[in-house]
Formats: C-alpha cells, sequence, structure tokens
C-alpha cells in the first residue's frame, strides 16, 4: 500500500512537472516545428505483406497560426516485405505458376496536415492531426529471378494522435511520439492478388525542433 | 544553428539508417525453379493416343544447337513418362510422322529472354520443317504480365503440338517454363529442372487420355 502510494505520488509530481507551463522558452516564441521520426508500419489485412515492418520514415513540417491550431506539410514511407509459402496460382482460366514469393509493399504518401495540440505552453503537447494527400505505392512479388510489380497512386488520409515532450526549458528539441491510422485508396493487381485500398497503422518516434 | 545543425544530423542519422525502399531479404527464396503452364482451352486432350518426343532438347541461342547428353535424356525422359502416365503412347523416331502430339523440349539461358525474344518461329522451321506453317500461332508460354530477369536464368520450355496431316497445321495445345536463377551444379540444376516438369503436369490435370 505504501509503494502503490508512493507511486501515485511520484506519477502526480511527474505530470506536475511535464505539464507546467515554462513560458520562458516556449516554442509561441517560434511558431514553426519540425518533426523527423522512426516509423514503425503495419498493414492491416491487405492480402499483400501484411507484416510489420520498422523501415520507414516520416517527415512534417509545420507552423501554428494559433497557439493551438498548426498547419504543415508531411512525407513518410514505409516498406512491408512478406515470405509466401510455395504454391500454384491460376493466373488466368488456363494458365497456371507454381512458387514460392517474397511480397513487398513501398509506400510514399505526401501532403498537407493540420494539428491540433491541446496544452501550448506545457513541456508536454498533446495533439491531434489530419493528414490528407498522395500515395504512391509499389507492390511487388519477387519469385526465383522474376518480379511482377505494380505501381499506382491514391488518396491518402491518416488520423493522428502523439505529443511532443521537451526535456529542457529551451524546447528548441524535443521527444515525439505518435500513433496513426493510414487509410489510401490505392488499387493494385499483382499476379492473383488484388490489392483495392491499403489500411495501416503504426507509430512514429523521433524528434521534434 | 545549433537547432539546425541538429535537425540535418538527425535527418542525415536517420536516412542511412532507413533507406527509402528496403529490399526483401532473397535468401529466404527458395531455389526451386518457378513452373509456369499455359493451355488452349478449346483442346481435347482425351481425342489424341500417341506423342512424339525428340531425343534431343534444343538451345535457343546464336547457334543452333542440341543438347542431347545424359542430362538431356533424364529430362526428356521425365517429360516422356508423365505423357505416358497420362495415358498416351510414346512413337519412335521411325514412327514420327504418325504422332498425334509432338512434344518440342528447348533450352535457352540469357538475360533479357522474356524480354527480348519474341519471335520461336524459326525453331519450328529447324525441328519441324515449313510444311506445317500455315495457319499456326503459337501460344507464347510467358506470362501476360510484366516479367524482368535479375539475374541470367536458364527456362527449360516445353510444348505440346497438335499435328493434324489432314490439312498439314500445327496447332499449339499447352506450353511450359520452368525456369529460374541457375546454381551452378548441373546435377542440381537438372534435378530442379525435372521437378519442375513433374510439377507441370501436377498443375495440367486436363492432359489425359
Amino acid at each position: 500500500m505504501k509503494t502503490l502510494n508512493k507511486s501515485i505520488v511520484s506519477a502526480i509530481l511527474f505530470l506536475v512537472v511535464i505539464l507546467f507551463p515554462n513560458k520562458a522558452n516556449s516554442q509561441v516564441t517560434d511558431n514553426g516545428y519540425i518533426n523527423v521520426d522512426w516509423q514503425f508500419n503495419m498493414p492491416i489485412k491487405t492480402g499483400f505483406a501484411d507484416k510489420a515492418s520498422g523501415w520507414g520514415m516520416s517527415f512534417e513540417g509545420g507552423y501554428y497560426i494559433t497557439k493551438n491550431i498548426g498547419l504543415g506539410m508531411f512525407m513518410t514511407y514505409s516498406t512491408n516485405n512478406d515470405y509466401v509459402e510455395r504454391q500454384t496460382m491460376m493466373l488466368t482460366e488456363t494458365s497456371a505458376l507454381t512458387t514460392d514469393q517474397m511480397h513487398s509493399i513501398f509506400q510514399l504518401p505526401f501532403g498537407v496536415s493540420a494539428r491540433y495540440r491541446f496544452l501550448p505552453d506545457a513541456i508536454v503537447k498533446p495533439y491531434v492531426a489530419l493528414k490528407l494527400g498522395t500515395e504512391y505505392s509499389k507492390l511487388s512479388s519477387y519469385y526465383n529471378s522474376f518480379s511482377s510489380s505494380d505501381k499506382n497512386w491514391g488518396f491518402y488520409i491518416c488520423p493522428e494522435v502523439g505529443t511532443t515532450i521537451y526535456f529542457t526549458s529551451s524546447q528548441k528539441v524535443g521527444l515525439h511520439i505518435a500513433l496513426y491510422y493510414s487509410y489510401a485508396t490505392n488499387k493494385s493487381d499483382v499476379l492473383i492478388y488484388d490489392v483495392k485500398g491499403i489500411n495501416n497503422s503504426g507509430f512514429r518516434l523521433g524528434l521534434s525542433f | 544553428m545549433k537547432r539546425l545543425a541538429t535537425l540535418l544530423m538527425t535527418v542525415v542519422l536517420l536516412s542511412l539508417t532507413v533507406s527509402c525502399q528496403k529490399d526483401p531479404d532473397f535468401d529466404e527464396l527458395s531455389s526451386e525453379f518457378i513452373t509456369y503452364t499455359n493451355y488452349d482451352k478449346s483442346v481435347d486432350f482425351s481425342k489424341y493416343s500417341t506423342f512424339y518426343i525428340s531425343d534431343a532438347i534444343k538451345v535457343l541461342s546464336d547457334k543452333k544447337e542440341d543438347w542431347s547428353d545424359d542430362n538431356a535424356q533424364s529430362i526428356i525422359k521425365t517429360f516422356a513418362d508423365n505423357m505416358k502416365d497420362r495415358g498416351y503412347v510414346q512413337l519412335d523416331e521411325s514412327e514420327k510422322s504418325m504422332a498425334d502430339i509432338g512434344i518440342q523440349l528447348s533450352y535457352v539461358e540469357n538475360s533479357y529472354y522474356f524480354t527480348d525474344y519474341y519471335s520461336p518461329y524459326y525453331w519450328y522451321d529447324w525441328w519441324w520443317g515449313s510444311i506445317f506453317w500455315n495457319g499456326w500461332f503459337p501460344i507464347y508460354p510467358y506470362p501476360s504480365y510484366s516479367v524482368t530477369y535479375r539475374y541470367d536464368v536458364g527456362s527449360l520450355l516445353g510444348e505440346l503440338i497438335l499435328i493434324d496431316r489432314a490439312t498439314e497445321k500445327l496447332q499449339q495445345a499447352w506450353s511450359m517454363c520452368v525456369g529460374g536463377t541457375m546454381s551452378g551444379s548441373t546435377r542440381t540444376d537438372v534435378a530442379n529442372a525435372k521437378r519442375g516438369v513433374n510439377q507441370a503436369f501436377v498443375q495440367s490435370p486436363y492432359i489425359k487420355k
């Protein structure tokens, strides 16, 4: 019980410290923001390379037009690869192909973003954001010495929740963490795989400037 | 200035760590050759009884040459055994002109075969002679989607040609392509090719007397 009380007090103290406004050097004096993140991405039920991967990055930059509302631009990219066991595929009514495969999805969305931050003067600045844009995607199947690919463009939407945590009073560089879900309308047709829309979820971890 | 330097350093470091598109680990792919088959849906394979297969595999290259050593013979025998298992009777050289089905096996080793090699006509002229040319249009044993080679590969091509002696025409009824990266070991490659031939028949159950 004593340990539990100690933990609660510690947590409250921690929250007070990180949420306590630091007016001397808050970002209000510099309304711009830039996030550079490592991205961990997982396609959801695309039926093609649905294996989580950390091969991705995210770049975002913007400007706070008010203390709470920021507008900006973003670009991310990610690759997800997955092995498919040897199987016989009916490519058409009369043709068949037997092979194992390595599936790969490369996604590169970019566009504009808007965000609302809840505690502009705190050390921890949680926010919600919405990113809209276009996505370039390339779905590839590699089998033995061959490959089949389909490149496409589609509309991209990505709601995101995250926070920036500053550890110094100058608030020049902070830790950035975000969770996201995204959907792109890209449609691809590779061998027997017909992908209509790409859903993703994942997280971003990096630095905020 | 310090902030800009930190930002640039982060971008460079992360970019080096997570390159734009991550290639899959091709070592996960098996070395088993791919097997592709296609057939003419209008053909009733049960109407035919006999077949003739040459005792040499044609090597498609700048020079016209045959491949007829023990390795070639074992591949030819594998093909012929599959035909016999399906109820067809093999005819020898002296009965060649009486065969209902002619079987052509060819081998090509070329990095750009699928994109560069468009006309196999000469190869028919060379093997069957030109008397059956009229009205024959081949079904190419190539997948209908884009295919690119990454390495030098070998491909064993096989075709069932229906011979109409009354009209002196040939009709391609079935085609096969067994191919992939050569291992460098003839023994391994021949074993791989024979497994590919067997697989071609497994995925072509319609070939039966």
